[in-house]
């Protein structure tokens, strides 16, 4: 008698059930696939945050926390403790083992999302996921003083398209008393959606978030404040006495340590340099309670559903008693009886945990398209790895101990029952 | 009895709880190509001492040999062998395992044992094909599942499930039981008459005792076993 047998018998005898052997599947696939894709997602967001920004060696900014900066610089949270003066920037621009610099003025918004103030510099150099670079989706950047370019959300919550005006309000509230109606500013272009903050964002020129201040002394207007008109101010030249944040390429990346050190030590003003990737798993570690919380959960789902295994074999037993001695009379021995259950609970859980991670891979194809653009989770994987795998076989295996209970119960009846077939 | 018992039980004492005897039999035998009628009301532990002759059970004392084999001094898993190598089992009623095809449940006995496999001549398909079919059965009703097919059928089919690999006894628990009285006769006919061509012995359990004149002796459990059996001796 071997092996195989018996798992032919345990499929033959499944089959003969196969509408409850459904169920109990269904509900295996169910659970396999909610934790394979809370795994799964885990490590698709945890990617795809972690690649929220990349290729910038730094970010500097006023000293504060690495985390507090990056916070502010990049997912548009929390508020600047201080500002980075002009000087300093041209400074660390024109520093010779600094490829580029890319400077962000902030503290303005438009209903509640942030406005960036920086230069064209932005769109050439920011650079997120694999390496992709911010896109326009219609439109072109801005080029006049009060051009603004809108990031994906902002354009389609608020349903702004090129050509719409908007005013800006002082601060980073949602609702703000001071704003600057006065200053009105053209959607000239709107950016693809990228699944980072910069689709929460609005973008204008560094010399816009000068000039709707001009006048201003301390966040409020001054009367002085009515005399630059926007004609009048583009007429000027506008450099900012300080901006928020730099966000620095270095020449090359050996040269990006000894930078950060050179601008942590900063003689003129304190700064902070900040490495983006290393600030990102640091923030993502503050999350990652969240994410072990999800997956015990998802745990517990998966146990649920092996003891929906259990309880469907246990309950078979008694009408099986007959199949059992029935067994017992052409020669089964107490193992065989014993493989015959424990291989009908692992054939189960190994179906069931398939179909899920083939259902989970199933979908995850389906919803590629909306998972890359609105969640930048480029980074989910395609085919399933040695982790589903190895999720089939862990809850194959604890099926199988599972199984071990209905089978040792089912070869103690047998004994009771001899080869009497009872009812 | 020249040649050797092909069942043989001597001493044997059994129950299931310590201090109460259900079993008690000094000395029972089954010959070469015997057919022997042990009859028997229910709770005289028919059930028990057939569970004792396939090796399930264990004797609390005595010897039980299965063709020269004493099942007692085994292993469990030998017993569990010896049991499908020597015997073949026919039950009341739902003989049939029913996830199984026809052919499936007759050729049942030849996955569990190479003995029995090894005395077929072809494989063990076309045995059980061929034992089916001079049992009765059409190639119509071959290829319809177990469930559909009538009791009398059903039990045909665990007449050749017994029958195949032809084992040294077949042991029939009240295989007639759920069939009406010409259906019964006919059964019998048919299980001795196949037996037969293979060698084969038969112990026929029931408790009507009208049955006892198809075979070559009758054996009444309470002689067997009991307090009656003192009288009997």
């Amino acid at each position: 008698m071997s092996g195989f047998t018996i798992i032919r018998l345990a499929l033959r005898s499944l089959w003969a059930r196969r509408m409850t052997a459904l169920l109990t599947i269904l509900s295996i696939a169910t659970a396999v696939m909610l934790f394979a894709a809370v795994e799964s997602i885990r490590q698709g967001a945890r990617t795809s945050f972690e690649r929220t920004i990349t290729e910038t060696d730094l970010i500097v900014g006023a000293r504060s926390s690495p985390i507090n900066l990056v916070l502010y610089s990049v997912f548009q949270i929390g508020n600047p403790t201080n500002n980075v003066t002009w000087a300093t920037y041209e400074e660390i621009a024109a520093r010779p083992d600094v490829g580029w610099t890319v400077p962000i003025s902030l503290g303005d918004s438009h209903r509640g999302y942030r406005v960036v103030g920086t230069t064209d510099a932005y769109f050439a150099h920011y650079r997120y996921g694999r390496s992709q670079e911010i896109a326009l989706a219609d439109g072109v950047l801005f080029d006049d003083l009060f051009d603004v370019v809108l990031g994906a959300q902002v354009a389609r919550e608020l349903d702004y398209r090129v050509g719409t005006t908007l005013t800006l309000s002082h601060g980073l509230g949602a609702t703000s008393f001071v704003n600057h109606d006065d200053k009105p500013f053209r959607v000239t272009g709107v950016l693809a959606p990228t699944g980072t903050p910069v689709d929460r964002s609005l973008y204008v020129s560094l010399g816009a978030i000068e000039a709707i201040h001009m006048g201003w002394q301390d966040g409020t207007p001054t009367p002085m404040s009515r005399l630059a008109t926007p004609e009048r101010l583009r007429q000027m030249r506008l450099t900012p006495e300080s901006i928020t944040a730099i966000l620095v390429g270095a020449k090359s990346r050996v040269q990006t340590l000894r930078l950060q050190r050179d601008l942590n030590r900063y003689a003129s003003e304190p700064l902070q340099a900040v490495i983006p990737g290393v600030a990102l798993s640091q923030l993502w570690n503050i999350v990652s309670v969240v994410e072990r919380a999800l997956a015990a959960i998802a745990g517990f789902v998966v146990a649920v559903g092996l003891i929906g295994i259990l309880t469907s074999i246990l309950t078979s037993l008694n009408e099986r008693r007959r199949e059992m001695a029935i067994l017992r009379s052409v020669g089964a021995k107490g193992r065989h009886i014993v493989a015959l259950l424990v291989s009908e609970a692992s054939l189960l859980a190994m179906i069931g945990a398939g179909l899920g991670i083939a259902l989970l891979y199933g979908g995850l194809a389906l919803f590629r398209p909306l998972l890359e653009a609105r969640f930048n989770m480029g980074g989910i994987a395609r085919v399933p790895g040695l982790y589903d795998l190895g999720v089939i076989a862990v809850v194959t295996g604890v099926a199988a101990c599972l199984g071990l209970i209905p089978a040792l119960l089912a070869l103690r009846r047998s004994l009771a029952d001899g080869l009497s077939v009872r009812f | 009895m020249s040649a050797e018992p092909v069942l043989s039980l001597q001493d044997v004492t059994f129950g299931y709880a310590p201090g109460d005897t259900l079993i008690d039999i000094d000395r029972f035998c089954v010959a070469p190509g015997e057919s022997v009628f042990l009859r028997g009301a229910s709770g005289t532990g028919k059930s028990t001492l057939l569970g004792l002759i396939g090796g399930i059970l264990v004797p609390r004392s005595g010897r039980i040999s299965l063709c020269g084999t004493d099942l007692t001094t085994l292993s469990g898993a030998k017993r569990d062998a010896a049991r499908v190598d020597h015997l073949g089992i026919i039950f009341q009623q739902f003989n049939l395992l029913p996830y199984l095809s026809v052919l499936g449940n007759a050729a049942l006995p030849c996955r569990f044992s190479a003995r029995r496999r090894r005395r077929l001549d072809m494989s063990p398909d076309t045995a059980a094909r061929k034992l089916v079919t001079a049992l009765g059965l059409t190639d119509r009703e071959l290829d319809r599942p177990v469930s559909e097919l009538s009791v009398g059928q059903q039990q045909r089919v665990a007449v050749a499930r017994a029958l195949i690999g032809g084992p040294d006894l077949i042991v029939a628990d009240e295989p007639t039981s759920a069939l009406d009285h010409d259906n019964r006769d006919r059964f019998i006919t048919l299980l001795d008459a196949q037996r037969k061509r293979f060698g084969s012995s038969l112990l026929f359990v029931s408790h009507d005792a009208t049955l006892a004149g198809h075979f070559d002796r009758a054996v009444d459990m309470a002689e067997l076993t009991g307090p009656e059996k003192a009288q009997a001796a």
